[in-house]
């Protein structure tokens, strides 16, 4: 039984190797990339055989052993590890099948597809490593994997641009990282990550620097999930192709959560890690979560919602709440692919729209549906074993609740043509809410023992309030009169593409002669200094 | 006219021209606070260019459109100046006369 | 200054912006997409003066590169032969040696000797506003204009102290409230002349085509009452060009600052100023070919570049046209029997392949006619909040209609529009969520494990997951059986408004007697997923939306009896027996579906099951012959790969479109039936014998010609500069305000085509041409249609069309030159043998 789960982990890590080497050596026509799609969907697939594996049989893996039988590298599954494969494995298929169509025209399709391969078994492997140097070299590579993504097409504007910067910022986060494996080296080796007793004895060993080691992870996690002031790469690389930021929001960008998870024993201790970690995170949060909602463009609202989403997981680990932070990194990433994706579906056509019922509700009515639709939905959640009792658990549910009574405020502005439909989106609200809290307490009682216990660095989760208190400060001073303009000029300013560097104007003086569409030629002086 | 009849004297400009000029023609008309006009489309006639077919069943902006102002004499320098200008790059007629109107407030 | 001279030099201004814009292509909005030329304001001038003028200020290159044309020659589609001939027909006399100097704004200049960025800053920050604005964003009564919404924004923007100074935005925060005053301060500012003026303002707008070309529209092309934000041209001109001099002085001032003066710096320029590949991008390549023979090779490199060009261009048309031309002249018979069914299709290229097969199925006659059947209606879907205009562009629409449910009870119709409310209510309440203050965190945790699997399923199996969805939908909103009508009270149309129409459309199109049972009325659309551009791919006749409606509005009014006694009394007597039904082409999947059924007589049921069974057998014909050109698709049972592609979000070429179209013929269909055009000819029937005054002729070339050519010219612009004046790569389109287009990150609106339209991997699948005009019709007829109309002269003399004619089926092709004089058509390869015989 175990051999069949390690064959299948080991499948579904390098099958996307495979994949891509076949589309560097497929030749011009599709082939390689069909082929590479196919060897995706394959990895997806033994991901789910892995998970199932772990969830009947227990935890296994693969190891290289080195000297006095100490793992050098090697790759491990349990619950944690699996279902971060199973995202990353299951991301990379979508995405190949959907470039294999979308980027059929590109003729540097291969270039994409490779570096996008190499990007999965990365992840893949940062997801499972058992060792932390695999951790880290699986880093840096899937960093330079997704410079190679985003470069793929320097003929497109501000590509060359794009990648140079994601290269700059990537550099100086992986470097932070490294730095940190040595620190952690030097004074532990090669730490088992597997293991929560070898986690702790390397806790120990690394001793005084341990903050600084924690730190610098920090620093790493906040620049791979665009956080803050290390986060201006993320909104050049909408000049890549639709496939690649779909492949960076779901699979790379969370990297900064799924490093915090699986080093959480290291840097769970670290008060001042953890602080950095949550005034960076929670206030990237309340700022991206605004500029979104004054972007013009969708991919460019995308961004912005992605940048405040990961400060929200990164926030969630922060405050040791590693269960809600893995649902929140699973969760957003097929959320926001697929809404790269089908990025292409918002024009709305003409005579589509049906009118809208004549009745109003009133305000009264509104509110009344909204609380007790919250009240229903978290209410359903709490009955589900194993909801609450993770840590996070009750602000979990507020936060739930808040999102629940957005949505019925917004569904109860018109009354509901029929009692029927009434009740059909009561029952659904409720289904949402039992859902969502299976998957919270059955994920979440799965997975707790290959979490990391929250160290004692770690905040309170009800800090995580403060991310609701300042997105609601920010939606209330819009509000008011006098702030407002000022207040949306900034947003509109602030979430203005960045200007690439500048080049001189290419465009050249040659001579003075001004012609007008009926062709006549005057001669005029050229008198640049004419300005006063 | 009679004073007696109670009218007033304005300026009434007419332009012969394309449809397609319409949407420029209405904007100068309002830049220069002309508050009403009329607008005949699908008209032909005979002129400098030739002959233009008034009547096209499927097209409104290529055939010839007549459309009649009515404007006091102070403000109507300033719109002959635009209609001037806008007449020296393409086909179009242009007439200028005397009206009496009995309404003026609906001219001001 | 007083108030009449103020006035005065705001209409001026207004007649210099609009010639300054002329060059612009209108944008309209995608969710109408419309295929423009986009020099129709140049029209004018000749195509080539056109040209020279827009290289010079937009900076395209205007003709196929030399490299199309060197694949051409060696692929043999230019021969020796074309190339003679069309040198033969070029003037000798070279169009008046233009000016090839670029035309630059004063900043433009500023920054290349200087090195600044006004240029590049001014863009940007235009952009900014012009997105926020658009996507109503800005915090400003909702009937503000774009410049007074800027006026108004401007002094909070945290960047405008740092781009112009703190006198700068004091300085902003002063301009006039009238746009036009700003334009005219901000032109003295920058030391623009008064002569100088259109110049400056056309290059102001050709520096960015997408934002001018959605301020075009919406100052010229939109009806006064559409709805949305209004960036009209005046404004958007005052707010680029309030950064532009306010940045020109704080740069002069700065360079002040330092002690050196410009003039100065100018002298001191050192010869051979790095020469940018822009710099030359006027002198376009020559095309190489060695093994020409040696006096054409001496002919063509005596010319200048862009006249060898143009002769290239022509042998290259030259091609194209003697194939189709011969093609036509071949006889051919229709069938004797009368037909079981007459199908009138759009005139749209795709609907050739579908009329050639299904002539071969059975026994139909099929016509073309211009798809929104000679209807110009705002239509109003049922239960829905918009109306629709179905007209081309040209037109405003002269009535209404309205789709209402014609079934017994109300109760399946209410319960339809519930459905569809609470399926809006639905996506409504999601995005509130998405966008709210604390809700997006666990709405995207949440919907995201359903979002997930739906997103594996929809790429691994387009079609099913499509299929369901369908299902669901229909399942919530249950559709009912409904009917168009017109209602004379308020806008509809009067009886004798329905005969009108009536008539015109069987007199056009020359169905004015000898009529089936059965006649289809067949609009057409496409289905498309994720697309942006799914309106470029509906019918130009109706405004780039689906034709559905319109068959089904000219069938009800068909099938009245008011409108045959009507009909019968101008002459068009339609037999009682005979049925018009409507239906939609899909262009994607090739399906047909035929609407209301239920008004179809028991009589004619079986006729109209033949008729789909007949309509599906030559769609599968025709998905065949496509599937052989859509990239990717070999080895795949062509219908399911239709199909597939259809439904395929991740599927960027689900059809070809347009692409390749080259030729309108205008004649009847025994002028074109059997002849394998390969989709790439606009059919619009027309038979001279119901037509004595030339006035369904000149119907026909005054619209539809017109709107087939704005297709023409833009799909031969968008291939000629992909750069510029197409919309580029579609894998990295992003949306703005549901209205446009940007590529990335922001910037400029993207404009005409995406490359996806025109290309396949690198190379054109479009092959860039002129249209064709082929017209069947007595010689002095179409002269005099010509004549009296301005629009068809300035097309035919300015070659911006050609135009082929003959007086009937046995008479000899001619073309007809510039000047208006005609020759006589004769294939190339027969000319050089002429020469070579005779020395």
């Amino acid at each position: 039984m175990d051999m069949v789960g390690e064959l299948c982990l080991v499948g579904a890590v390098l099958a996307p190797l495979v994949g891509s080497g076949i589309s560097i050596v497929g030749g011009g026509s599709d082939r390689g990339r069909r082929i590479a799609a196919k060897l995706g969907w394959l990895s997806a697939v033994l991901a789910i055989t892995t998970a199932v594996s772990v969830a009947l049989g227990g935890s296994f893996g693969v190891t290289l052993e080195g000297l006095y039988g100490r793992p050098i590298l090697g790759l491990f599954a349990d619950q944690l590890t699996v279902t971060l494969l199973v995202l990353v494995c299951g991301v990379g298929a979508v995405v190949q099948s959907f470039a294999l169509r979308y980027l059929l025209m590109d003729r540097r399709a291969r270039r994409f597809c490779a570096a996008a391969n190499v990007v999965v078994v990365a992840m893949a492997v940062v997801s499972t490593s058992t060792t932390a140097a695999g951790l880290v070299v699986a880093w840096v590579a899937a960093g330079i994997g997704f410079v190679v993504v985003v470069g793929a097409r320097p003929d497109l504007p501000g590509v060359r641009w794009s990648a140079q910067r994601t290269l700059e910022m990537f550099a100086l986060g992986d470097l932070a990282l490294v730095a940190a494996l040595a620190l952690i080296w030097m004074r532990a080796g090669n730490v088992d990550l597997i293991s929560a007793g070898a986690m702790r004895l390397a806790a120990g060993r690394i001793g005084g620097l341990s903050g600084v080691v924690a730190l610098l992870i920090v620093i790493a996690a906040l620049t791979r999930s665009a956080q803050g002031p290390f986060g201006r790469w993320l909104p050049g690389t909408l000049s890549a192709p639709t496939p690649a930021s779909a492949l960076l929001h779901a699979g790379v960008v969370n990297g900064g959560g799924i490093l915090l998870i699986r080093l959480g024993a290291l840097t769970g201790d670290s008060m001042l890690a953890m602080v950095a970690a949550f005034a960076v995170a929670a206030g990237t949060a309340t700022v991206a979560t605004a500029l979104m909602t004054r972007k013009p463009d969708i991919k460019g609202a995308l961004v912005f919602s992605t940048m405040g989403q990961m400060g929200f997981m990164i926030a969630e680990c922060a405050v040791g709440a590693y269960l809600a932070a893995l649902v929140h990194l699973v969760g957003h990433g097929m959320y926001k692919a697929t809404l790269f994706f089908g990025s292409g579906s918002q024009v709305p056509r003409l005579g589509q729209a049906p009118t809208a019922p004549v009745n109003v509700n009133s305000r009264l009515t509104r509110t009344f549906a909204a609380v007790t639709t919250a009240a229903g939905a978290v209410g359903v959640m709490a009955l589900i074993p194993g909801v609450l009792y993770h840590r996070g658990g009750f602000v979990l549910l507020i936060f739930t609740a808040a999102t629940a009574m957005t949505a019925g405020w917004a569904w109860w502005d018109r009354p509901p043509g029929s009692i029927r439909m009434a009740a059909v989106w009561v029952a659904l609200m409720l289904a949402a809410g039992a859902l969502y809290g299976l998957v919270l307490g059955a994920l979440g009682s799965w997975i707790d023992p290959a979490l990391p216990v929250a160290g004692v660095g770690t905040l309170n989760p009800w800090w995580l309030l403060s991310m609701a208190a300042g997105g609601l400060a920010i939606a209330g001073l819009v509000r008011i009169a006098g702030m407002q303009r000022r207040l949306v000029a900034v947003l509109v300013t602030v979430g203005a593409p960045p200007a690439p560097p500048g080049r001189r104007n290419p465009t050249g003086p040659r001579d003075s002669r001004i012609a007008t569409p009926s062709g006549v030629t005057r001669s005029a002086n050229l008198s640049t200094e004419s300005a006063r | 006219m009679d004073e007696t009849w109670a009218l007033t004297k304005m300026t009434r400009v007419e332009v012969v021209v394309g449809g397609e000029e319409i949407p420029v023609l209405t904007e100068l008309l309002s830049e220069v606070g002309a508050i009403g006009f009329t607008v005949v489309s699908n008209v032909s006639g005979l002129g400098h260019s030739g002959y233009h077919q008034g009547r096209l069943l499927f097209n409104d902006r290529n055939a010839l459109s007549l459309i009649t102002v009515v404007l006091p004499a102070d403000r109507a320098g300033a719109l002959l100046d635009g209609l001037r200008s806008l007449l020296a790059h393409r086909s179009g007629v242009l007439l200028v006369s005397d009206t009496w109107v009995s309404r003026p407030e609906y001219f001001q | 200054m007083s108030d009449r001279e103020l006035r005065t030099a705001r209409a001026r201004l207004l007649v210099e912006v609009e010639e300054a814009a002329r060059l612009i292509a209108p944008l309209w909005p995608l969710s109408t997409f419309i295929a423009v030329n986009p020099f129709w304001d140049l029209r004018q001038m000749s195509f080539a003066e056109a040209i020279a003028y827009a290289v010079r200020v937009l900076g395209i290159s205007g003709y196929p590169s030399a490299t199309l044309f060197a694949e051409a020659y060696r692929s043999g589609r230019i021969t020796v032969a074309d190339l003679r001939v069309a040198l033969e027909a070029h003037p000798t006399a070279e169009d008046g040696k233009g000016s090839d100097v670029k035309i630059l704004t004063a900043t433009e200049r500023y920054d290349f000797v200087y090195g600044t960025r006004i240029a590049a800053t001014t863009e940007r920050e235009v952009a900014k506003w012009s997105a926020a604005f658009l996507a109503k964003m800005l915090p400003v009564p909702p009937d503000s204009g774009f410049y007074a919404a800027w006026l108004a924004m401007i002094p909070s923007d945290p960047a405008i102290r740092r781009i112009v100074g703190r006198s700068g935005r004091d300085r902003l925060a002063q301009l006039s409230v009238q746009p036009e005053d700003a334009i005219l301060s901000c032109l003295e500012r920058l030391g623009i002349a008064e002569e100088d003026r259109v110049s400056e303002l056309a290059r102001q707008l050709a520096r960015m085509p997408g934002w001018a070309g959605h301020a075009k529209w919406r100052s010229r092309w939109a009806p006064p009452g559409q709805p949305g934000p209004t960036l009209h041209l005046v404004d958007y001109l005052a707010v680029r060009l309030g950064y532009e001099a306010e940045l020109f002085s704080a740069a002069v001032a700065g360079r002040g600052r330092m002690g050196r003066s410009a003039s100065g710096y100018l002298r001191g320029q050192p010869h051979g100023v790095s020469r940018h590949p822009d710099v030359d991008r006027i002198e376009a390549g020559r095309v190489q070919i060695e093994d020409l023979p040696s006096d054409l090779g001496d002919e063509l490199s005596g010319l200048s570049v862009i006249e060898s060009t143009k002769v290239w261009l022509a042998a290259y048309e030259g091609h194209y046209r003697d194939q189709l031309l011969d093609a036509l002249s071949r006889p051919a018979s229709l069938s004797t029997e009368p037909p079981a069914v007459q199908a009138v299709f759009c005139i749209d290229v795709r609907s050739e392949g579908l009329r050639r097969h299904l002539e071969v199925v059975g026994s139909y006659e099929t016509f073309g006619f211009a798809g929104f059947f000679a209807l110009p209606i705002r239509h109003q879907p049922w239960g829905s909040a918009e109306e629709i205009d179905l007209c081309p562009v040209l037109l405003h629409p002269s009535s209404e209609t309205a789709e209402r449910p014609c079934g017994e009870t109300d109760v399946a119709a209410s319960r339809q529009l519930r459905g569809r409310q609470a399926q809006v209510g639905a996506r409504m309440m999601f995005d509130t969520a998405r966008k709210a203050a604390v809700s997006p965190y666990i709405l995207a945790e949440a919907a995201g494990f359903l979002a997930g699997p739906m997103a594996a399923a929809k790429t691994l199996f387009p079609a099913l997951y499509l299929k369901l969805r369908s299902r669901v939908r229909t399942m919530l909103a249950p559709p009912v059986a409904t009917v168009i009508e017109t209602h004379p009270r308020d806008g509809g149309m009067s009886d004798e408004e329905q005969a009108l129409f009536a008539e015109t459309a069987l007199i056009t199109m020359g169905l004015t007697r000898d009529f089936a049972p059965l006649v289809l009325l067949c609009g057409h659309g496409s289905t498309t997923e994720n697309n942006p551009y799914a309106s470029s791919l509906d019918c130009g006749a109706c405004g780039g939306n689906r034709g559905g409606a319109s068959a089904r509005a000219a069938a009800w009014i068909l099938n009245r009896a008011t409108t045959r006694d009507l009909l019968a009394q101008r002459g068009i007597s339609i037999p009682e027996e005979t049925v018009f039904i409507a239906g939609e082409h899909d262009t994607a999947t090739d399906r047909v579906i035929i609407f209301d059924l239920h008004l179809v007589p028991f009589t004619h049921r079986d006729g109209v099951a033949v008729l789909e069974a007949d309509l599906e057998r030559a769609a599968v014909a025709l998905a065949k012959e496509r599937a052989r050109l859509l990239p990717g698709a070999k080895g795949h049972d062509p219908v399911a790969q239709v199909t597939t592609r259809s439904a395929d979000w991740a599927q960027v070429q689900p059809e070809w479109g347009l692409a390749r179209n080259g030729a309108f013929i205008v004649a009847p269909r025994s002028a074109t039936i059997g002849a394998d055009l390969e989709c790439r000819c606009f059919l619009h029937s027309y038979d001279a014998a119901v037509d004595p005054d030339g006035v369904a002729l000149e119907t026909i070339l005054t619209a539809p010609m017109v709107v087939g050519h704005w297709i023409n010219a833009q799909y031969y612009f968008s291939t000629v500069d992909p750069d510029l004046l197409s919309a580029g790569d579609k894998t990295v389109h992003n949306i703005v305000a549901g209205t446009g287009v940007v590529a990335g990150a922001g910037g400029d609106l993207k404009v005409g085509l995406p490359l996806q339209s025109l290309f396949e991997s690198d190379r054109e699948y479009h092959e860039p041409m002129r249209l064709l005009t082929i017209v069947q019709a007595p010689q002095d007829l179409l002269v005099t249609v010509i004549d009296r109309n301005p629009v068809l002269r300035e097309l035919f003399d300015g070659q911006w069309v050609h135009l082929a004619a003959r007086d009937d089926q046995l008479d000899n092709w001619k073309i007809r030159r510039p000047d208006g004089t005609w020759a006589r058509w004769s294939p190339a390869a027969t000319y050089t043998e002429e020469v070579t015989t005779h020395g």
